[in-house]
């Protein structure tokens, strides 16, 4: 039997995980000095980023660290599998007739040889 | 009846973990220390840093959102759930009721919580930081899985009734096959784990996502008081159960066996023993590749990853292959 799970069980065990996390969250609440949420140092870590810094014309931009980003360093480090791959995405019809042809032929040879 | 051995079990086993995983934490920055001709902080440093770091204060920062002050809670919440399908010198207490695929997915889970959380914290450190927690989980899963299954599927051909449960990783174990390609590919896998493990605890080469002189603790530059001593709880409980993943794997003997004993008894030495294993494999995975290599650029660890760990997964994947087909010898 490959992958079996019960769904139950699991959300029984997370029950109990929250339950230990959020008693461990309370007792802390309790045991620390406080909660700071505004005022001195609940601004961001010093950053280039100034929340309190509106720049004239572009009040409309809310940090300039946008979701375009996000996988930078995945796409730059296998770069030239990218390349690669980009490079025989031609457009051309016949070239993905001949790569289907091509995955066809490898699979019915692979069948014929382990029967 | 079993519900409550279930959750005795469980609560037993946080306890125990988050004790061992945090004199782990200790021990290591001690080791560490030595290496570099230093004396290095007392063995219980982490349990003082806990303590300290929830009577502070805590603060949130004006921009976040709800999301940021909840995702410590179910980091460790994910944690402790990890524990119940971690083997630990036996099979997990769950391990009929669900596999390795629930135990892969918590892990994912644990880092996922961990960049919600840092895209709530409205920091650009903590974004840089979840970018890279995820490009690095991207490209750390795919050699692990390919491993993991590989192993599994061999070890289904020796007919074992649950080929994915953890449990059967102490009915079976891959060196008892004894075959040359075996041996040679579980080999390969177990350099692949290595490098796995070091960059799932993020230390050495793939300190990136929290690069402390670059960007800040990444997702945790924010975090600070109770918030930051739950995420540390998490991360030191993950430690233990992924560097338990490849112990059970690679190294699953227990002790109880030899000395003929049985019952609760066995359970406790094999716990402890388990627990020596999972310390030496975390001193070559984390200590001994902390003090030895430094962090790599995000491009580099992706590369790393796809074009060497990969092929050397696929590699000791064809192997397992080569000797199930019996195409040599």
């Amino acid at each position: 039997m490959f992958g079996y799970w019960d769904a139950l069980y699991f959300i029984y065990a997370f029950i109990i995980g929250l339950l230990i996390s959020y008693l461990l969250m309370k007792w802390a609440e309790k045991a620390s000095v406080g909660t700071r949420k505004e005022g001195d140092g609940s601004k961001i870590y010093i950053s280039g980023e100034d929340q309190d810094k509106v720049i004239p014309q572009f009040e409309h931009l809310q940090g300039y660290f946008t979701g375009r980003h996000v996988m930078w360093g995945f796409i730059r480090g296998i770069n030239k599998m990218f390349l690669t791959f980009r490079r025989e995405h031609t457009g051309l019809l016949t070239d993905y007739v001949s790569y289907l042809l091509i995955t066809v032929a490898i699979v019915l040879g692979v069948m014929v040889i382990w029967g | 009846m079993n519900v409550l051995c279930t959750t005795v079990g469980l609560i037993a086993i946080y306890l125990y973990v988050s004790f061992v995983s945090l004199v782990w934490d200790g021990l290591d920055r001690r080791l560490v220390a030595r290496m570099q001709r230093r004396v290095g902080p007392p063995l219980l440093q982490p349990f003082y840093d806990f303590l300290k770091l929830v009577s502070k204060e805590s603060i949130i920062p004006r921009d976040s959102n709800k999301m940021f002050e909840a995702s410590p809670i179910l980091a460790l919440a994910a944690s402790i759930t990890l524990l119940a399908y971690t083997p630990i010198g036996f099979g997990p207490i769950l391990a009929t009721k669900g596999d390795v695929l629930v135990f892969i997915y918590l892990l994912a889970l644990i880092a996922f919580i961990r960049v919600i959380g840092a895209v709530s914290s409205g920091s650009p450190y903590a974004q840089i930081g979840a970018q890279r927690e995820v490009i690095m989980l991207a490209s750390r899963e795919a050699p692990m899985m390919l491993g993991l299954f590989a192993i599994l599927w061999r070890l289904a051909k020796l007919d074992v009734e649950r080929p994915f449960s953890l449990e059967t990783l102490y009915q079976h174990n891959i060196w008892e096959i004894g075959t040359p390609l075996t041996i040679v590919g579980s080999l390969v896998l177990l350099i692949v784990f290595v490098f796995w493990l070091a960059s799932e605890i993020e230390v050495g080469y793939f300190n990136i996502p929290e690069a402390e002189t670059e960007v800040a603790e990444g997702p945790m530059a924010e975090y600070s008081g109770r918030h930051l001593a739950l995420f540390k709880l998490s991360n030191s409980l993950k430690e233990y159960a992924s560097a338990s993943l490849v112990v059970a794997m690679f190294f699953p003997w227990g002790l109880s066996q030899y000395l003929g004993i049985s019952g609760i008894e066995a359970m406790l030495v094999d716990l402890v023993f388990h627990t020596i294993k999972v310390f030496m494999i975390l001193f070559v995975s984390m200590s001994l590749f902390r003090a030895i290599t430094g962090r790599l650029r995000v491009t580099q660890a992706v590369n790393l990853f796809w074009s060497r760990i990969l092929s050397a997964s696929i590699i000791g994947a064809i192997l397992l292959v080569i000797d199930i087909l019996g195409v040599i010898g």
